[in-house]
């Protein structure tokens, strides 16, 4: 038996799009590159309509520790500064020469001299997040760790089923990736770290095992694939035997959790000095012809992406930023391809809220619930606006993986009322 | 411009639904029920009809009356109807179907909602209210191909004392094993008793496709059949403590209310824990009043108690934070 946590659900794996090497997209004509506006993440952008920018440019800059800075994907002319909304844009005209800027130099010291802090202020530079899953500074997150994390884990598993970028990533850039690895030891003065993958994604745990294998210092541990397995609380669940209680974080075990694809992003801020500029993602749904991992500049619309796959057989219905359990449905291809994005996938028809009858009791989204809540309980108590009582069934705990709704056989949108629980909750109290 | 719809994720979902959940619960009550038919004649299918029948048509009924959506589609109303035939003998009138039905349906599902929201299982419910208002009617029983006439209304005094059965569980209250009859008849269910009760193979055998489909969990029949068991052998009323512990299993159509009814989702509780104790909360009961000597159904008064404790057993994890909030603060 591998290793696991308690709830989810076993997916099967609609398309093998974990055997399709990543192939990079022409650069498109013109990227939107989104930063964050949200009160306490905000970045400023630092340069005008009308000005050049070079590869790997600094464009918009931190205000606020929680941010992160923006670069440019490639050479060009900025076109507009948008900074409307929670997401600001800087657009950018391709001009195609691919021309590097001279603030990407490769880290010249040895990694084994260099002090830690050192360290972090070149992850710090290179904007370099909890990619595919939350926009939180790495170098943030490096800084809350030290002292208290004592082992690094390196997480390959996929976030949702049925994608395979961080499998792909493994694969293909086994030893990038290690080599990012010791870099992150060195900078939190982690001795052990330990590389978390699917069990049914054997070769990624062999091409680990033939690197580092050896080595006393790596561990791979292969964990039962299952969903919500990539999400730091289950993994830890999963790693540690026992579920993190109410409140604690992996932390607390002493983990520091890291996505495989932060682990490349800082192994190329090292050798090459390159911020985060790309990222990998599966695109995929029976709306396209065939699915791939790709390699995109962040800033590329969604557009871009999809015509590299030869377009749509048929229009689809929904078209997803993420997985299909979690993903946000975009309202058009003008949607772009941001550092958390870790997937586009287009369906011919989504899951209907069918809601076909009432809630039968049957207790199978209490089974599957990863935090182990009641969702049909809250959801029941949303319905009736009763916000203190889901309170008391836990509704702040749910993490939104999505299960509960998947499972339910009478097709009630339980994840939907959980939702609208939780912002209920986080309002204002009245009177006060 | 093309615009995809907006929706709220997940945006998968599992085959199953309400409606195929119902229909497997039908698909394993089918065999018990044609072995019914088989060894009781044509008028225990025509009982079935007109339980089903009405059972959907109150449903509807009531639903279109109250101006709701009609949700006879979702199977649930034949189940209801199927397990309500099932429960009765088949020489009662037939008139008793019908006026199950409205009781199952109306009083004990649509009253409190409908599905789902009903706190008692709508069967044994109105089992239950049947056997009180007509206990002469309830309570004979027929032997196995007794050929009753399969279209009159009730079955005369005459033809009911020709072939006028004794149930085991009768036997049992009596103080006595049955006689003319073996445990092995128990189990192949060839003896005088409700329509569907009295094959424990076949009931058995519906119980575990529920399982393997996870209709059902395993935690109240365990809780249930283990906890009677264990009961029956430590303090038997008579006789050898195996004997009189199969004789109480076999009987009283125990499978029937424990497979199909006691497992109904909507009157018992959700979690592992709570399943198991209201399995064992229902064998407690069952075993005691069996113990008596009051002529009541022990498995079905013991599943409508137990039907009505689920909501707290659900709640205990949560008892400590529920007692907090009430606290005057």
């Amino acid at each position: 038996m591998a290793l696991s946590f308690r709830g989810g659900i076993a997916l099967e794996e609609t398309k093998k799009s974990a055997l399709l090497a990543i192939e990079a997209i022409p650069a498109p004509a013109f990227a939107a590159v989104p930063f964050s506006r949200k009160p306490g993440e905000r970045a400023a952008p630092v340069v005008q309509p009308e000005d050049r920018v070079l590869r790997g440019q600094l464009i918009a800059e931190p205000e606020t520790e929680n941010s992160v800075p923006v670069h440019a994907p490639f050479s060009g002319i900025v076109k507009e500064v948008c900074t409307d909304g929670n997401v600001g844009a800087i657009v950018i005209e391709n001009d195609f020469k691919n021309a590097l800027s001279e603030s990407v130099v490769p880290f010249e010291k040895p990694i084994s001299k260099a002090e830690p802090e050192e360290l972090c202020e070149v992850i710090r530079a290179a904007g370099i997040t909890d990619l595919g899953k939350s926009g939180v500074p790495l170098a943030r997150r490096l800084q809350k760790a030290q002292g208290k994390a004592r082992r690094l884990i390196i997480n390959c598993v996929e976030s949702e089923p049925a994608l395979s970028a961080n499998f792909r990533l493994v694969l293909e850039k086994t030893q990038e990736i290690v080599n990012g690895a010791k870099i992150l030891l060195r900078a939190t003065g982690i001795e052990k770290a330990v590389f978390v993958v699917e069990k049914s994604r054997q070769e990624a745990a062999e091409a680990l095992m033939a690197l580092c294998g050896a080595s006393p210092n790596f561990k791979i541990t292969a964990l039962k694939s299952k969903y919500p397995q990539s999400a730091d609380r289950q993994l830890t669940e999963a790693l540690a035997g026992k579920r993190l209680s109410e409140g604690q974080t992996p932390l607390d075990r002493g983990f520091f959790i890291i996505g495989v694809e932060s682990v490349f992003a800082v192994y190329q801020a090292f050798v090459y000095g390159l911020p985060v500029t790309e990222r990998v993602l599966t695109v995929g749904g029976d709306a396209l012809e065939r699915s791939a991992n790709l390699r995109v500049p962040i800033g590329a619309s969604f557009e871009d992406v999809i015509r590299h796959l030869g377009g749509f057989v048929q229009k689809p219905q929904v078209v997803l930023s993420g997985g299909t359990m979690t993903g946000i449905a975009e309202e058009s291809l003008k949607a772009v391809v941001g550092k958390e994005t870790g997937a586009v996938i287009a369906l011919l028809q989504g899951a209907e809220d069918r809601e076909d009858s009432a809630c039968i009791h049957c207790g199978r989204c209490v089974k599957v619930c990863p935090e182990r809540l009641f969702p049909l309980y809250i959801a029941r108590f949303s319905d009736q606006n009763q916000w203190e009582k889901t309170k008391t069934w836990d509704a702040g705990l749910c993490s939104e993986c999505g299960c509960c709704t998947y499972v339910c056989p009478a097709g009630i949108p339980l994840l939907k009322k959980i939702r609208l629980a939780k912002e209920n909750l986080a309002l204002p109290k009245k009177g006060v | 411009m093309d615009s995809f719809l907006v929706k709220s994720a997940p945006h998968r979902h599992q085959p199953d639904s309400t409606r195929t959940i119902m229909a497997d619960v039908i698909l394993a009550l089918v065999p018990a029920l044609v072995w019914g038919v088989y060894l009781f004649g044509w008028r225990a299918l025509l009982i079935c009809i007109l339980s089903v029948g009405f059972c959907l048509g109150f449903e509807a009924l009531f639903q279109m009356i109250l101006r709701r959506k009609v949700t006879v589609s979702d199977g649930s109303a034949v189940v209801t109807g199927l397990l309500l035939a099932m429960n009765f003998s088949v020489s009662v009138p037939l008139w008793m179907p019908v006026v199950g039905s409205f009781a199952a349906i109306v009083l004990f599902k649509q009253l409190f909602g409908g599905i789902g929201k009903n706190m008692l299982n709508p069967v044994l419910a109105s089992r239950a209210c049947l056997r009180l208002a007509f206990p002469a009617a309830m309570t004979s029983f027929v032997e196995p191909f007794s050929q009753l006439p399969v279209f009159s209304i009730g079955v005369s005094e005459e033809v009911l004392a020709a072939s006028a059965g004794v149930t085991p569980q009768g036997f049992l209250k009596n103080g006595q094993f049955p006689t003319g009859l073996s445990l092995y008849d128990l189990v192949s269910g060839s003896y005088s008793g409700r329509i569907g009760e009295v094959s424990a193979l076949l009931l058995a055998a519906g119980g575990l496709y529920l399982l393997f489909k996870r209709v059902i969990s395993w935690h109240i029949p365990v809780g249930f059949f283990a906890s009677l068991a264990l009961l029956c052998f430590l303090f038997p009323s008579f006789g050898a403590r195996w004997e009189y512990m199969l004789w109480q299993l076999f009987s009283g159509g125990l499978f029937l209310i424990v497979i199909f009814m006691a497992t109904d989702p909507c009157t018992t509780p959700i979690t592992g824990t709570g399943k198991l104790l209201f399995g064992f909360g229902c064998g407690l009961i069952t075993f005691c009043l069996r113990k008596t000597d009051l002529s009541v159904e022990g498995a079905v008064v013991a599943v409508l108690i137990m039907n009505a404790l689920s909501p707290l057993l659900d709640r205990l994890r949560f008892l400590p934070k529920l007692k907090k909030d009430k606290a005057p603060s």
